[in-house]
Formats: structure tokens, sequence, C-alpha cells
């Protein structure tokens, strides 16, 4: 038992807006034999399959049965999972729980999201809400707690609007070195700063998209990796959170930086964090940490993650952004896939955190390779303040 | 292979909801205030734009040869609320009051009641002294104004409700204690973070023991 | 690793007293309330014993909410904990839990199920389970696929319908004695079999009833379990394994998943020679069919070959192997939940807490719990005192 463990394999489909023309399973199967050939094995050598989805956004029932039919779960063991708010990063610790017990050889998860199928507005927005008290809320969605976030960022002088518009761009340069990225565009400030006002002070330019795409992964324990993998990505620890809302706060929750658990989502990314350089025994994260994926819904989100994160001091974003120390050739990058404002299909963008971290301390990250990285990290925020994280080396 | 549009049962679920949102948008057009009529302006437009472009793709899919199978799930719920929302309710209804629990180890307002503080994990709500009255009145911490994913809980269409909702610390509580709930119908320059607000309540004959109960608040 | 305490509802055919909050904490406060444990993010209790992992077991679809658990996070004791939720049967959210543990990270799980049958559906969301291009439009539901898998057993190997009636008298019968079991019967075969027909050959008797209720239970490894209790149910094996989803690419008259799982338990359990070495059998049996199918696809009778064991006696409460001593799924639980609730009844049984109902002599308990249509994943757990 508590076999360590490494990431051998990941495959990921393009993301768009719109794929009409394959089914979930067959997108699915894509990433799952892109996954394979990644980590040279065949199917045959997959012990168990995982799922992440949730169900309303596609509507369908236990989807995973279905899956079966592509992602090669067939006479193999695996269920589905289903936590919220982050369902992708879910699968992941699922997949290291289950890797770290040694009973299995390789396995397998899967994320992914066919948004043009069914309504996952409706999954995401009413239905989450609670039935007695979010009759107003129902259907608004996270826009106030986001806009509260953001003007609140603006009050403590955490960041400028020109600063967040530099970041997006800086995301969009990375998304264009990553050719799985749905929006790969490389923006300017000005684009960004006249881009539609949807609440203040959110634009529609700071906001992710809603894509389509799957991405697999591959884990598998020590004996077992070092045998089938020249480059495994050792996943060192790895540790989730929860916050606690209250309806009607609903999971988007209202941004509260008088509580004692803070603005929603942040309660999470924060424990997590700290929770996770603790076991790991890091000090200095900007300096120990190579390279860092951050879920981030919106470029806001993403500056107030690196505090969170206690990359800077609390209101030290901005400071950041100027210096562009978290850009590709800065001191700690964060984000070189372009993160969730890049690219969105939801059950997949948290799966992508860990994948693309991985991918960094595989060296596999072609374009958007960071050069020499070692120690990767990444965390994941979702509703309820979930937070999942996970350190990443190249070698043990 | 071409193919004609044949009305796939989403259509009409669309529509209606685009209907709901045309609802909204007349309605609006009777504030006489510009900027917040933009609003519902835009929602409809979006809205509208949005359909028309999954009618689009759905067409192209068809010229293109592709089977597009689709289904509408109708799911019909009955919960019950409980104990604790029950009283919640009912007192709500008969009382017009709004009621809260307060958790008798750490003394935090647990709004709205269930059955355990989430901090110590202990029962709350079986004894009497538990309970607690909040304010009909509070203070607006933040607010939305409309947009055009209002969604009808009990028929699950899209309504364009015009009103801003605000959630509102009440009186009474902690920091913890926030109710969301539509505000009156008020220009958006007139909304500020920080506003007072109070509970506007229906008639006794029209409270039926849900939150619409309180037909929304307005700024004092 | 071992189990340490578990608790459950009373399960009835409708809650309405109860909100789903009201519902988990009930057993979640029960279980703290036995076992006196706190949960990490309260604060290391001395002795460090706490609980530092939540394994939840619901499906969105059936309460109509996206990120369902969300709204139940304080209930299940969650703020600032690590978990995760299984969507699919409670047995293997028990699994999951177990793995947990094992992969050397928790020391002390809770494992929930919960679910309100009666406040939707059932045959809408069922219906949407099936993949929506071939199967989902023929309105098919577990129910009728269950009824052609029923038939196909029927054809096969010769079980009969007298046989499927058999298992309700006996798991309706059994009910008497489980005080959380939520319909006891008194019944015959004929009246079973005159039970208005549902989908041919399952009448309404031969499946089970729409249920309320959850059950929780708590994991520990076995430093910790023997610190929690002196009698602790040892888990000794587990397994799960997929079927394929369209019912023509499967024999449905064989269970290869459940052999499949049921051989990874033994394999770790030791056991090779289950219809022997198993002192008791939990088997989730939503259609009475079920009971004898599953049973030969454990290994816990030759092949074709259960019909007969039931008409024997064998698996009765005072029989050589008792299967669902509680009154099994048939007498009344949720689907989602019925598997957690076979892992409780085998614990409550192998530390002799199964009141009257209890069987014992046995040693080894096994425990089953299933999920998709016409038993498509399988779960299988092995207990031992």
């Amino acid at each position: 038992m508590s076999e360590r463990i490494a990431v051998v394999g990941v495959g990921q489909t393009e993301f768009k807006s719109r794929w009409l023309e394959i089914s979930q399973v067959e997108m699915v199967h894509l990433a799952v034999k892109r996954a394979l050939e990644n980590a040279h094995l065949t199917i045959k050598d997959i012990d168990a399959v995982f799922v992440g989805n949730m169900e309303l956004f596609e509507g369908n029932y236990q989807v995973d049965m279905w899956l079966t039919e592509g992602d090669g779960a067939y006479l193999k063991s695996g269920m589905k999972i289903q936590t919220g708010g982050s369902t992708g990063s879910s699968v992941c610790t699922t997949l290291f729980d289950h890797a770290a017990t040694g009973l299995f050889g390789a396995i397998l998860g899967i994320g992914y999201e066919k948004q043009d199928e069914g309504s996952s507005d409706f999954g995401l927005r009413l239905v989450s809400e609670d039935t007695f008290f979010d009759i107003a809320n129902g259907g608004r969605g996270a826009g106030p707690a986001m806009a509260a976030m953001a003007l609140d960022m603006l009050k403590r002088q955490s960041v400028t609007e020109e600063q967040i518009a530099q970041l997006r761009v800086q995301e969009s340069e990375n998304a264009c070195r990553n050719p799985h990225a749905h929006l790969r565009k490389r923006l300017t400030v000005e684009e960004v700063m006249n881009s539609r006002l949807l609440i203040p002070p959110l634009r529609i330019l700071h906001m992710c998209p809603a894509s389509v795409g799957a991405c697999a992964m591959i884990v598998a324990p020590e004996k077992v990796a070092k045998k089938i993998s020249p480059n495994p990505a050792w996943v060192v620890d790895w540790v989730t959170v929860h916050g606690g809302t209250l309806p009607p706060l609903g999971h988007m929750g209202v941004y509260m930086e008088e509580t004692e658990l803070g603005p929603q989502w942040a309660f999470g990314v924060e424990q997590a964090s700290l929770k996770l350089y603790k076991r790991c025994g890091i000090t200095n994260p900007r300096k120990e940490i190579d390279v860092i994926e951050v879920y981030n819904m919106s470029t806001w989100h993403e500056a107030e993650w690196w505090e969170r994160m206690h990359l800077c001091e609390k209101n030290g974003a901005g400071k950041l952004i100027k210096e562009r120390a978290t850009a590709m050739d800065g001191d700690i990058p964060v984000n070189p896939s372009g993160g969730v404002v890049s690219t969105n299909a939801i059950g997949a963008s948290a799966m992508q955190r860990f994948a693309e971290a991985a991918i960094q301390v595989r060296h596999e990250g072609g374009e958007r390779q960071v050069p020499n990285a070692k120690t990767a990290m990444a965390v994941t925020a979702g509703g309820d303040s979930y937070s999942a994280a996970a350190l990443f080396r190249k070698s043990l | 292979m071409k193919g004609k549009v044949v009305r796939p049962d989403w259509v009409k679920h669309t529509e209606m909801s685009l209907r709901g949102l045309e609802e909204g948008e007349r309605k609006c057009k009777e504030i006489s205030k510009p900027a917040y009529y933009g609003y519902a302006e835009a929602s409809y437009a979006l809205g509208r734009e949005k359909f028309e472009g999954e009618m689009r793709l759905y067409q192209k899919a068809l010229d293109a040869g592709y089977v597009i199978v689709d289904t509408v799930v109708h799911l019909p719920f009955r919960e019950s609320a409980g104990h604790r929302l029950s009283r919640f309710f009912t007192t709500l209804r008969d009382e017009t009051k709004i009621l809260a629990l307060k958790c008798p180890s750490c003394q935090r307002v647990i709004f709205p009641p269930r059955p355990v503080c989430g901090f110590c994990r202990i029962t709350v709500g079986e004894k009497e002294e538990d309970w607690l009255a909040l304010s009909d009145e509070g203070t607006v911490v933040s607010f939305q104004v409309a947009s055009e994913r209002e969604v009808d809980r009990v028929t699950g269409q899209l309504v364009g409700q015009p009103n801003p909702c605000g959630f509102i610390r009440l009186d009474g509580g902690d920091e913890w204690t926030i109710l969301v709930h539509y505000l009156e119908m008020v220009d958006i320059e007139k909304l500020q973070r920080g506003m007072r607000a109070k509970a506007v309540w229906r008639p006794r004959e029209e409270r039926r023991g849900r939150m619409t109960d309180i037909a929304y608040f307005r700024l004092i | 690793m071992a189990i340490v305490a578990a608790v459950q509802t009373k399960f009835v055919s409708s809650q309405t007293d109860l909100s789903i909050g009201e519902m988990i904490w009930e057993v979640v406060g029960k279980l703290l309330e036995e076992t006196g444990l706190k949960f990490e993010a309260q604060g290391a209790d001395k002795g460090g014993l706490m609980i530092d992992k939540i394994i939840s077991c619901s499906e969105d679809y059936w309460q109509g909410r996206t990120i369902s658990d969300m709204l139940y996070h304080m209930e299940l004791g969650a703020l600032g904990m690590s978990l995760t939720k299984v969507a699919g049967d409670g047995a293997f959210a028990v699994y999951h839990g177990a793995v947990s543990i094992l992969s050397g990270k928790y020391d002390i799980a809770l494992v929930i199920a919960y679910r309100k049958e009666s406040e939707t559906v059932r045959s809408v969301i069922e219906n949407a389970g099936f993949d929506p291009i071939y199967l989902r439009p023929l309105g098919i539901d577990f129910l009728t696929a269950a009824a052609m898998q029923a038939n196909r057993y029927i054809y096969k190997c010769g079980v009969t319908e007298e046989q499927f009636a058999e298992v309700v008298v006996k798991n309706k019968g059994n009910a008497f004695q489980n005080p959380y079991a939520q319909e006891a019967m008194k019944l015959t075969v004929p009246e079973v079999l005159h039970s208005k027909m549902l989908s041919y050959p399952l009448k309404e008797l031969d499946c089970k009833p729409v249920s309320d209720g959850a059950c929780a239970l708590i994991l520990a490894s076995e430093e910790k379990a023997r610190a929690l209790t002196s009698k602790p149910v040892w888990i000794t094996g587990i397994g799960n394994c997929y079927d394929a989803h369209y019912l023509g690419d499967r024999d449905l008259s064989d269970c290869d998943s459940l052999q499949v799982a049921a051989q990874k338990a033994y394999a770790m359990a030791g056991i090779t020679d289950p219809s022997k070495e198993i002192g008791l059998a939990e088997i989730s049996e939503e259609f009475s069919y079920q009971e004898l199918l599953w049973m030969e696809g454990l290994g816990l009778c030759k092949r074709g070959q259960a019909g007969k064991l039931i008409q024997d006696g064998i698996s009765r409460r005072d029989g050589r192997l008792p299967v669902n001593p509680s009154g099994g799924v048939l007498s009344g639980n949720p689907s989602g939940v019925a598997g957690i609730v076979r892992v409780a009844e085998a614990f409550l049984q192998l530390s002799d807490r199964a009141g009257e109902r209890q069987i014992a002599k046995a040693e080894t308990a096994l425990a089953h719990g299933v999920s998709g249509p016409s038993g498509q994943s399988h779960c299988v757990i092995i207990l031992k005192r």
C-alpha cells in the first residue's frame, strides 16, 4: 500500500465551440487513443477507467455506462465521479488514490464536455441552485460573485483594470503556443479594455469560453511506471478541500471578504495550496516551483489565485503583472497552456490543469514548454469553494 | 443529402423562452428609464441570436448529412422542505417573520435553517432556544440586473424577469446571513452596494409559504 | 482495513417529513455520536482519531440539480474536508473509501449514500441512462431492461417464475426481523405470481418498491480501527467491473462483469471456493430474478443452479448459505443506496449487532452492489470477522 505514482500518458482532443459531427463516445475515444499513444500502451494494459461528468449538462444519466463503448472500460474496473464543484480534478484525485494502492497497473481517467449536446447553460445555472431560496438567483449564475470579487480587487488595489487587460494578453499569448487551446488569438490591451462590458468591471474578454473537447490521463504506480515510461511525471502529493456554501448563496456564492472564509472560491484554493506546501515541505512556492497551472475561469481569478496561493503578498498581484513574473520567461510561469480562460470544456478543464502540469515536467510541452521544468503544481477551483491541488516532479 | 429542419422538440421550448423574454422586454419599455431598458433589450437580442445560431447549426448539420437525435426530458420533482424549513415557511406565511437558527456552541447564525452547524457538526433546531427571528430589513451587499439567462423554476423556461436581484444581509443575523431576492425596479444607475432595503410582503391571501411571499425588497 | 460503525435510516416509501439534508444528518450525526469521531477540519483530536476523507454517493439526476452534493456539504461534514462524490451505487462508494485508505493517504473515511426516489419519476431518469442514439428512443428503462434479462435467463438456464417468486417470499419474510426494512410481507408463491404484471415476466411483487433513505459507515485503517472498536469487521477483498452497454452486445443471462468483479475480490481475500467459504451474502436484488442470477455470477453455486438452490432452502436464514437475511433490496432500498446497505448489513452481522436477524455462525460475508441497466457494472466486497 501507499505506492509512489506517476502520470505516464496524457491525451487531449482539440477544443472548439461545437463539434456536431462527433458523438460523445467518439470524442472520448479520441482522447483515450491519444493518451495510450502518448504512453506507448494499448487498452489491454489499462486496468481501470474513471469518468467524470455532470449528468445534467448533456442530460445523460450514468453516462459512464454508455461511454464504455469508446473508453475501453469493457471488463475493466472503474466508476463515475461527480464531485461538486470540480469533477475533472476529482477524477484525478480518484485516479491518484487508486494508483497509490498498488492494486492496479496503469489506470485511465477521462474528463470531457460536449456542450453542444444538451444544455449546460441549464445544467449549470438553474438546477445547481436550491429549490426553496434561489428564486431570484436561479439563472443568474456566477456573475454577481465574480463581479463583486473583481470590484474588491480594484478597491484594495490588488490590480488595475489595465493590468487585468495585460494579463489577459499574456494568457492569450500562451494559448497561441498550445495546439489544444480553444481561443488561440493573440489579443491586445486595447481590445480587452474595449470589449463588451458584462457586469462591471467584468468584460467579455475576461471570461472563459464554452468549449467542447476531452482530456484523458493515464497514471501508474512506481513499479509499473518505471517499466513502461521513459519520462513519468511523479505525483508527489495531492489534496482536496471543500468549502461549505449555504443556499441561497448557491455554489457561486457571494464574494465576502469579511466572512472568516473569505471570498467563496478562494477559501478552497488557499487551503488546498497551503496544505500541499506543508505536506511537501515547500516554504517559498515562488522559488521552489518551476511552473503552475491554475483554474482561471476569468483573468481576475488568475490574479486572485496568485495571492491565495501566496505567490506574492496580499494585494500584490498587480506587481506580479507589472514584473511579468508569471509570463513564460518570468520567474514563476503560470498557465503556459493558456488556462481555463482560453479553453473551458467544463469536465475537462480541471483535469487539464493536472495534465498540463504533468506535461511540463515530462518536457512534452512543445512550444509551451517551460525550459527545465522540474517541479510543477496544479490547482483547481470550482463551485462551493472546492479546490484540488497536486505537485509533480520530474524525478523523485 | 439535404434535409429540411423538421422543428425538433427543443425548438418549441426555446421559442417559449423567447416569448418570455419578449414579455420582459415589453415590461421594461414601460419603465421610462433608458439605462435600465437597455439591459432587457440586450437580453432579448442575445437570446434571439443564440436561438437563431442553434437553428442555423442544426440546419448545417442536416445539410452535411449528419444525424442528430434530439430528446427532451421532462422530470417533475416534489421536494420536501423538512422540519426546519417547514417551520420557516409557515412562519413566513402566517407571521411575515423570517426565522434563522443559532448554533448553541459557536453562536453563528445559520440561515436558512438547516439541521446542523457546519462548523461544529452538532444538531441545531431541535430546541426552541436555537431559533431566532431576523429583521425583514437589511443591507444590499451585491446585486445583478436582468440577463437572458433567467429561468423559471417551475417550467424550466427562460423568462425575462426584469427586476434586479440583490444579495441582502438581513439585520439580526451575522456575516453569513444573506438572502437573495428581487429588488424593486429602479434605474440601474441608482443601484449601489451598501444600500438599505426592506421586504415588501404580499397580502395574506397571496402568501403560500414560499420565498415569493415576499414580493421584492424596496430600497429605503 | 475495517468497518467500525454503520448507520441507516428506516427506509420508507416517502420521507416527506425530512428534507434530504435532515435525512443525511440523521445518519452522519448518529455515526459521530456512536464513534465519538470528529472531522480533520475541526482540528486534530487527541489520539489523532479523526475523519479525514468523505465519500458521498448520490446522482444529480435524482435531485434535479447539478453538483447536488454542494447543497449538503454542511450536513455531510464537508466544510474544509476532502470529499469525493461517487455517482453510482453505494457499494462503489464503499470501494472508493477502501481505496482511499489503502492508498495510504487517509486513515478514516466516512462513506454515505442517500436518495429520495419518491420525489421524482424513476423511469424517466433510468431511460436517460441509455445511450441517446439507439436505446433511449425505444423508451426502455431499467425495469424493461431487467425484464429482458429475466426472459433470457429463463430461456438459457431453465429457471422459473416460481423460483423468482421464492426469492420474494424469502426476502420480504426476512424483513420482519429487520427494523430498518421498509416492507415486510408474509407472502406465498402464488400471491407473488398473481401480482400485477409490470413487464413480462416481472410482476409488481418481483420488483423493489420506491424507497427513500440513507446509509453511512465509517472505514478505518487497521491501526485506527483497533483504536475505535473492539469489533472491527475487516474488508479483505474488493472488486468491481464494467460490462458492455448495448444490451444486444451481451448475453443477458451471463454476468461477465460480475464474475470478473467477484474474482478480483476473492483473489484479494484469498477465497478459492466461495460456495463453501462465504458464510453469508447480502446481494443487491432490485428484481427477484437478480438474486438468483447474481448468485451464479458470484460463484456461490454453479451456473443454472440458483433456482434449485433457493427451492432447497439453502439461502434461507436457517440454510447453509443465508442470502439477504436483511430482506434485501426487494424489501425497500433506494437504488444508489442499496449497495452500501448490503455492506452495512454484512457489517452488522459480522459484529453481532444484527439483532433478531443475526446469523450466528458466519465468519466471512459477501456484500454486493450493482449499477447500470441489467447489471452492467458490479461491485463485490468481502468482509471477515
